[in-house]
C-alpha cells in the first residue's frame, strides 16, 4: 500500500506503552512515540537468503537528523558497510564514528505495509549492547519527516502522521 | 477520532500479552499471535524466528530487564 491509498493519508498512532519493572518490583509503564517499522536493503519482496527483512518498533524522534541502527540490525538485514564512508556523530555520550548507509523502509498501518521508500541511515561502528538494541532504533528527519506533517500531541499520547501535499509546502511561501 | 489503530496483528498480540515476566530480559519474535522464537541475543533470536516464519516477517521486540531505566536519551 503507497500513498495512493487515501486511508494512507493521515495516519494516526497512539503512543507504544513499555513495561518496565524498577529495582524495588515496582512496574513502570512508559509510553513513547514508536512506529512498527519494517527495513531491508533492497525495494523487493523481503527473501530471508537475498533481502532479509527486520520489523521491529522504531522510535520517532524529531531531534535526530537521520535514521539510526545499531551495527547487529544491519547485519541481519546485509546491509554493505563501507569503512570508507563514515560519519562523525554527535550523541548526549559525546562523539563517535557511524557508517552512512541506506535502508528501504516501510511502516505498518492497520495491517498494512505503508512504503516510505529508501531512507539514509547511520550504522552504529561496532555492536551495541542487546539492551540498547531497540533505544537505538530510531527514526530521524531525512527521508522521513519530509514525507509527512508530524504532529505530536504529548498531552494525548498519540501522533499523527500526515502525508505532505503540494499546498502545504505552497502555504509554507 | 480513534487512535490506536492497530498496526499490525502482531503487534496486538505484544501489547495484550498480560505476564511479561517471564519475558524480561529477553528477544522475543512474534508471528499472528504466537512467540515463535526467544532468547538473549537478537541474532541468535532472529535466525531461529526466519527458520520458523514460512518467508513472513516476524516483530521482534524486547522485553526490559528488571531494573532497567525507562528513560533514554540518545
Amino acid at each position: 500500500m503507497g500513498f495512493r491509498d487515501r486511508k494512507s493519508e493521515k495516519m494516526h498512532f497512539r503512543y507504544k506503552a513499555e513495561r518496565f519493572r524498577n529495582d524495588e518490583g515496582k512496574e513502570i509503564t512508559v509510553k513513547k512515540p514508536r512506529v512498527e517499522v519494517c527495513i531491508r536493503k533492497d525495494s523487493g519482496h523481503p527473501d530471508p537468503e537475498k533481502n532479509p527483512e527486520y520489523r521491529a518498533y522504531f522510535t520517532v524522534d524529531s531531534g535526530a537528523d537521520l535514521t539510526f541502527l545499531p551495527l547487529q540490525i544491519a547485519e541481519i538485514i546485509g546491509l554493505e558497510l563501507n569503512e570508507n564512508k563514515k560519519s562523525s556523530v554527535m550523541t548526549i555520550s559525546g562523539k563517535s564514528f557511524a557508517y552512512e548507509a541506506e535502508v528501504y523502509m516501510e511502516i505498518m498501518y492497520r495491517a498494512k505495509r505503508v512504503r516510505i521508500g529508501f531512507v539514509p541511515v547511520l550504522v552504529t561502528e561496532g555492536d551495541a549492547s542487546q539492551e540498547y538494541i531497540e533505544r537505538l532504533l530510531v527514526v530521524g528527519r531525512v527521508g522521513f519527516f519530509d514525507k509527512f506533517i508530524v504532529i505530536f500531541n504529548e498531552a494525548e499520547q498519540n501522533f499523527e502522521l500526515r502525508k505532505f501535499q503540494l499546498q502545504d509546502k505552497v502555504k509554507r511561501f | 477520532m480513534i487512535y490506536g489503530e492497530m498496526q499490525s496483528v502482531e503487534a496486538e498480540f505484544l501489547a495484550k500479552i498480560e505476564n511479561i515476566e517471564p519475558y524480561r530480559g529477553k528477544w522475543i519474535a512474534i508471528l499472528d499471535s504466537n512467540i515463535i522464537a526467544i532468547g538473549d541475543d537478537i541474532k541468535e533470536v532472529y535466525k531461529e524466528a526466519i527458520t520458523k516464519s514460512k518467508g513472513r516477517t516476524p516483530l521482534f521486540n524486547r522485553i526490559p530487564a528488571k531494573g532497567e531505566t525507562e528513560h533514554f536519551i540518545l
